[in-house]
């Protein structure tokens, strides 16, 4: 089915084993007569933020559906702390800390902003609808906990104003904060971020991407699929480049400027790097 | 007054339905056809759970019929209609949702009712049970009217615990993900919840009330069969829900009201023409289907959309109405931001 060697064309530029938190082995996926992704093999490393940069129809929205167990893989591996998640669903990879976003903010209209993270507490913190019926004293003292939280986490992102009205009165940037502060809430090992600067405004960018390298600071190891190269050069550690389903190139930013197939394949010949 | 009583008794009947279906329907998102049935397979099972054994050489034939009282009736009932709906929903909501999900469920309470209706073996097919004893008629000796008044009693009493449960779980964390799950699964999975799972819970939970309601309206009527229900009054619930506010159990509890209760009996003031019996049944359907139409077009929250809760200052979750949601706001931005 697979070879152990997968990883080994992905490691270049980054050392493996070494906080490797999450590592897909020759990822293979066909829609009908489509190959969407062939041979992918990444890692990814806990404090760094790795980039996934490719043009479109590249297959890096199908590599984190892969990741993530929103769609399966017709061929290869995807180990979470070397522990093979291939026959987990997007819930229980979610369980055990990997967490993905996307394109959408994809919040939750019709709850509050507080709700929006709120649910995400409850989701770690258990389940409670016996406990509130019988208004069980732990699980109120765990609900004041999560509240408490959950407001320190909007206010992190200057969403307190917003923490009652309901998601849907959002505008499109303060969703985009909103789910940045779930995701906060969720404090991920693993974060699978898609195109989180798409339509975002160049100042709220910058927060974004704030926000994106303090999750690796704290100890994440992010995944960035992201069109904005500028956005890439700033964040990120190391980049994987995917053309065609397969992965092209890997390393540094600076690597990959260097690597005449990459700049073809994505960057083009005129391409300001 | 015997007629207000046995108005009132229906309603609530009626308005605690309304609730369980509320709780697929307005939480979790799901349209499910086959309430009804579980109504129907509540009122059968407890049917024969109470009855005494069939008497073949007068044509009766149903299953059970052990002759036990109300109480375990009540609970072997309502436990079938969870079993029942854990196997269902589990089935259809795995792999399904939205109209694909209605049409499967409406499969399954169609088939419940030829079933039902067809094989007499299980509930004496057509002719249905009837002549189930009253509730607590051993304990409580209650003359006719005083046994009216009793059910009234009864069913109020469900209902208000029906309404407080589903408020506390409204509020609780079980009611937020629920919500969450019905406006955006795929997300809500992406941060540990399986919506499957959210989903199961709130179907189980709905039919369990069905199968409640079911019981009293056993109970109401002291029989049932095929001819007294069809799958299509589930919709009639829906009209409940979308009028009085998708998702909220006050909402629901006065929206069901009056087009429950208030519109059958709006409609016997008009003079039907004579002659035409279901003139005013067929005419009252007409003026329910309209009332959905033009709310959903209007006011497709309903009158009394779902609360949603504000921070209050001891930092516990503050569930207000509008008015007062808008006057506190008012206030707050008076004070300036830092008083809250």
């Amino acid at each position: 089915m697979t070879s152990s060697q997968g990883g080994a064309a992905a490691d270049a530029g980054l050392d493996a084993g070494d906080g490797c938190v999450l590592e897909a082995q020759q990822l293979k996926k066909r829609f009908g007569g489509l190959v969407a992704v062939q041979d992918c093999s990444l890692s990814l490393r806990s404090h760094r933020v790795t980039g996934l940069i490719g043009p479109n129809g590249a297959g890096k929205s199908t590599v984190l559906d892969l990741l993530s167990g929103v769609e399966r893989q017709d061929d290869g591996h995807v180990l979470l702390r070397g522990e093979s998640i291939d026959r987990m669903s997007t819930h229980a990879r979610a369980r055990r800390g990997l967490i993905r976003t996307f394109q959408d903010p994809r919040v939750w209209p019709y709850l509050t902003t507080l709700e929006n993270v709120l649910v995400v507490g409850d989701a770690k913190s258990g389940y409670s609808g016996w406990a509130a019926i019988l208004r069980h004293r732990r699980a109120t003292a765990r609900q004041a906990a999560n509240i408490q939280r959950a407001v320190d986490v909007l206010s992190a992102v200057e969403l307190e104003h917003m923490r009652d009205r309901r998601a849907r009165e959002l505008s499109g940037g303060q969703a985009r904060l909103l789910a940045f502060a779930r995701l906060a809430m969720a404090n991920p090992e693993v974060v699978l971020l898609d195109e989180p600067l798409a339509g975002v405004n160049p100042i709220l960018a910058d927060r974004l991407l704030e926000l994106i390298r303090g999750m690796a600071e704290r100890g994440a190891a992010v995944l960035l699929v992201e069109h904005n190269m500028e956005a890439i050069e700033r964040v990120c550690d190391s980049v994987f480049v995917m053309s065609e389903g397969r992965v092209i190139g890997t390393g540094t930013w600076e690597e990959l400027r260097q690597s005449e197939a990459v700049v073809e394949a994505y960057l083009g010949t005129g391409a300001r790097v | 007054m015997t007629y207000a009583i046995s108005v009132l008794t229906l309603g609530g009947i009626t308005v605690i339905l309304a609730m369980g279906l509320n709780v697929q329907y307005g939480w979790a998102g799901d349209l499910n056809l086959s309430y009804y049935a579980y109504v129907a397979l509540g009122a059968y099972v407890c049917g024969v759970m109470m009855l005494p054994p069939p008497n073949a050489s007068e044509g009766n034939f149903y299953v059970l019929g052990l002759h036990q009282s109300f109480f375990v009736g009540t609970i072997v009932a309502v436990a079938v209609c969870a079993v029942v709906g854990l196997v269902v929903g589990s089935i259809a909501l795995r792999r399904v949702t939205g109209d694909y999900f209605a049409i499967v469920t409406l499969s399954v309470t169609l088939i419940f009712y030829t079933f039902s209706d067809q094989y007499a073996p299980l509930f004496n097919g057509p002719q249905g049970i009837y002549g189930v004893p009253h509730a607590f008629g051993g304990v409580l000796r209650f003359s006719y009217s005083g046994y009216n008044l009793f059910l009234l009693g009864l069913v109020a009493a469900v209902l208000v615990v029906v309404v407080f449960l589903f408020e506390v779980l409204y509020r609780s964390a079980f009611g937020r993900t629920l919500r969450a799950v019905r406006d955006d699964p795929i997300s809500v999975s992406a941060f540990g919840i399986s919506p499957y799972r959210r989903k199961l819970a709130a179907y189980v939970l709905g039919s369990a009330v069905g199968g409640l309601g079911g019981v009293l309206l056993l109970q109401y009527v002291s029989a049932f069969s095929p001819a007294g229900w069809s799958p299509l009054e589930t919709f009639l619930l829906f009209s409940g829900i979308i009028v009085g506010g998708v998702g909220s159990v006050w909402g629901v509890l006065f929206g069901a009201s009056v087009v429950l209760i208030g519109v059958p009996q709006a409609v016997l003031f008009i003079p039907a023409p004579a002659g035409a019996a279901t003139f005013l049944p067929a005419l009252q359907n007409c003026i329910i289907g309209l009332i959905i139409l033009v709310f959903l077009y209007l006011r497709p929250r309903g009158l009394f959309p779902e609360r949603s809760p504000v921070l209050g200052f001891d930092g516990a979750l503050k569930w207000q109405s509008r008015p007062v949601r808008f006057v506190v706001g008012r206030v707050r931005t008076l004070l300036g931001e830092g008083a809250a």
